[in-house]
């Protein structure tokens, strides 16, 4: 049997992040350094206690195939364990599992898992494949089009309501506001009826459906809890399911775009954690556009599929609700730092396990479900779904 | 923005796996990979059968028959298409058991639905490249 998490050998005992900012104008290294140095001011540590390093390739530095090395060089770690991760939005909660296993496995004992993205500064990314000849070419308006697609979709299937999906930005934008994080632009009220009379991107899909891109960077530190211990750590979260998939129905030619690999991981981290959904306290899925959302929430389980809309409608997703969602805006109101926007879900699920929420604190929260998605393939739903549960130490 | 400086639409750079596929549209032909020992076709063109992970795919040509399986109207266009807004795009379902997408032309936004059918035609993306499209098959 392999080595499971469940047994909480494996603590978060930090976080660091950096105020989202559009074109700052900043090196990814510099975002980087700032949310390095932040998690190690929290937890006490310096650069000489790392030992290990997890980090996703961005699109600000994908042109360098030594990322982790220049990364590591810059931060001042001496590493015994070394990871990039490229599957996109998937790869930070997927790093807490490898460092994990890393962790267990005896590479190296203490982890900076840091993201770290400044898109709206430079891009550097080069796609081929399906993408320049298949996708490009088409005219179809990157991900909001294979938004589109999917909404429409799943329009013609289920039920779908764009009050529901109105609701739940209204209620992640009431997390920016008091997000002092978010992106400054983003800090302003908004309502149900700004939801839907926003200006369409890609038909059904509108702008306020979707992320807006900035630069940006955060960190966590993950090590042994018997580490954690003799640190004398006064909070720590145990990462204690994990589950991810790639390639969901690959060899279906015609797969149906309204279903994605969270229908596997999520059941599965769930009977991995020996949960229901029910044991949530609080869910804080990969955001990229709102329908994501829905869909996570159906397939995972937290009510059937095509159920979305009810379920968005009925129940109170407010930091004081039966299911808090996103509390600090998500990335769709605090801001998409590119791909380091794939763990801005994990310190804000952090910030509440450890009660440091302020405002928008959620009562007394014991568990957190942090989601990841990555990559938008050909005529198909993404590419990588992701589910972490994590618990209070 | 002037005529001169207008963005051009992306041309595919073609690979030595999907080079036959160009050279055919280029000819108004559309090929698709079969997989003769599973009696399958695919696409995207790969360097193997997605269905048995072997090389022995062959190209054939096929009549481009479809249905809509869903669409979106694009409004904010992409690079390359700016002050072609608003234009449709389609993913289609082929007979041959296969998913693309593209472009759908002679057909208006409140004409298209999922299930209608569909057939190729063809853009002239520049001198070197002609691009596969659909229209209703009626």
């Amino acid at each position: 049997m392999i080595k499971s998490l469940t047994n909480k050998d494996i603590a978060i005992i930090g976080y660091g992040e950096v105020k989202n900012v559009r074109r700052s104008g900043r090196t990814t290294y510099d975002v980087a350094a700032e949310a390095a140095s932040n998690v190690l001011e929290y937890t006490g540590l310096s650069t000489k206690d790392i030992d290990g390093m997890a980090t996703v390739l961005p699109s600000s530095e994908a042109g360098n195939n030594f990322w982790s090395n220049y990364l590591g060089d810059h931060l001042g770690l001496q590493t015994s364990w070394t990871q990039t991760t490229d599957t996109g939005g998937a790869s930070m909660p997927g790093n807490v599992a490898r460092a994990a296993a890393a962790i267990q496995s005896g590479y190296c004992e203490t982890v900076l898992s840091i993201a770290a993205a400044t898109p709206t500064t430079r891009r550097v990314d080069d796609q081929r494949s399906y993408r320049s000849e298949f996708r490009n070419p088409t005219g179809i308006q990157g991900p909001p089009g294979a938004f589109g697609l999917i909404m429409h979709r799943y329009m013609h299937q289920f039920d779908l309501k764009f009050e529901a999906l109105g609701k739940l930005a209204v209620a992640q934008r009431n997390g920016a506001i008091i997000n002092e994080n978010a992106v400054e632009g983003l800090r302003k009220p908004m309502d149900v009826d700004d939801y839907l009379n926003a200006r369409m991107v890609s038909t059904p899909l509108r702008l306020l459906d979707s992320v807006m891109p900035c630069d940006g960077a955060n960190a966590i530190i993950i090590t042994s809890t018997d580490r954690a211990k003799r640190l004398g750590v006064k909070k720590m979260a145990h990462p204690i399911a994990y589950s991810e998939l790639t390639n969901f129905n690959i060899h279906d030619q015609q797969p149906d775009i309204t279903d994605t690999g969270f229908s596997i991981v999520g059941p599965q981290a769930l009977k991995k954690a020996s949960m229901s959904t029910e044991d949530i306290d609080m869910f804080h899925p990969y955001d990229d556009f709102l329908i994501a959302e829905m869909l996570q929430l159906e397939q995972i389980g937290f009510c059937g599929r095509g159920e979305g809309s009810e379920y968005l409608l009925s129940t109170d997703i407010s930091p004081t609700g039966k299911l808090p969602i996103n509390t600090g805006g998500g990335q769709i109101s605090a801001g998409q730092p590119g791909l380091a926007g794939g763990q801005l879900n994990i310190i804000e699920a952090l910030r509440q396990l450890f009660g440091e929420a302020t405002d928008r604190q959620v009562p007394n929260p014991s568990t957190a479900m942090c989601t990841g998605i990555g990559v938008i393939p050909y005529v198909r739903n993404w590419g990588t779904s992701a589910v972490l549960i994590m618990e209070r130490g | 923005m002037a005529e001169s400086e207008k963005r051009q639409r992306p041309a595919p750079t073609p690979t030595n796996i999907t080079k036959p596929f160009w050279d055919a549209v280029n000819e108004h032909k559309f090929l698709l990979q079969y997989d003769p020992e599973v009696d399958k076709y695919q696409f995207y063109p790969r360097g193997l059968s997605l269905h048995t992970g072997k090389r022995n795919l062959e190209w054939r040509e096929v009549a481009g028959r479809g249905t809509v399986y869903s669409y979106t109207e694009t409004v904010i266009p992409a690079r390359g298409f700016e002050g072609e807004e608003p234009y449709l795009i389609v993913a289609v379902d082929l007979e041959e058991g296969v998913r693309l997408m593209s472009l759908l032309h002679n057909c208006a936004a409140n004409d298209v639905e999922i299930g209608m059918p569909v057939k190729l035609c063809w853009d002239k993306i520049n001198d070197d490249f002609e691009y596969f499209a659909f229209e209703p098959d009626r």
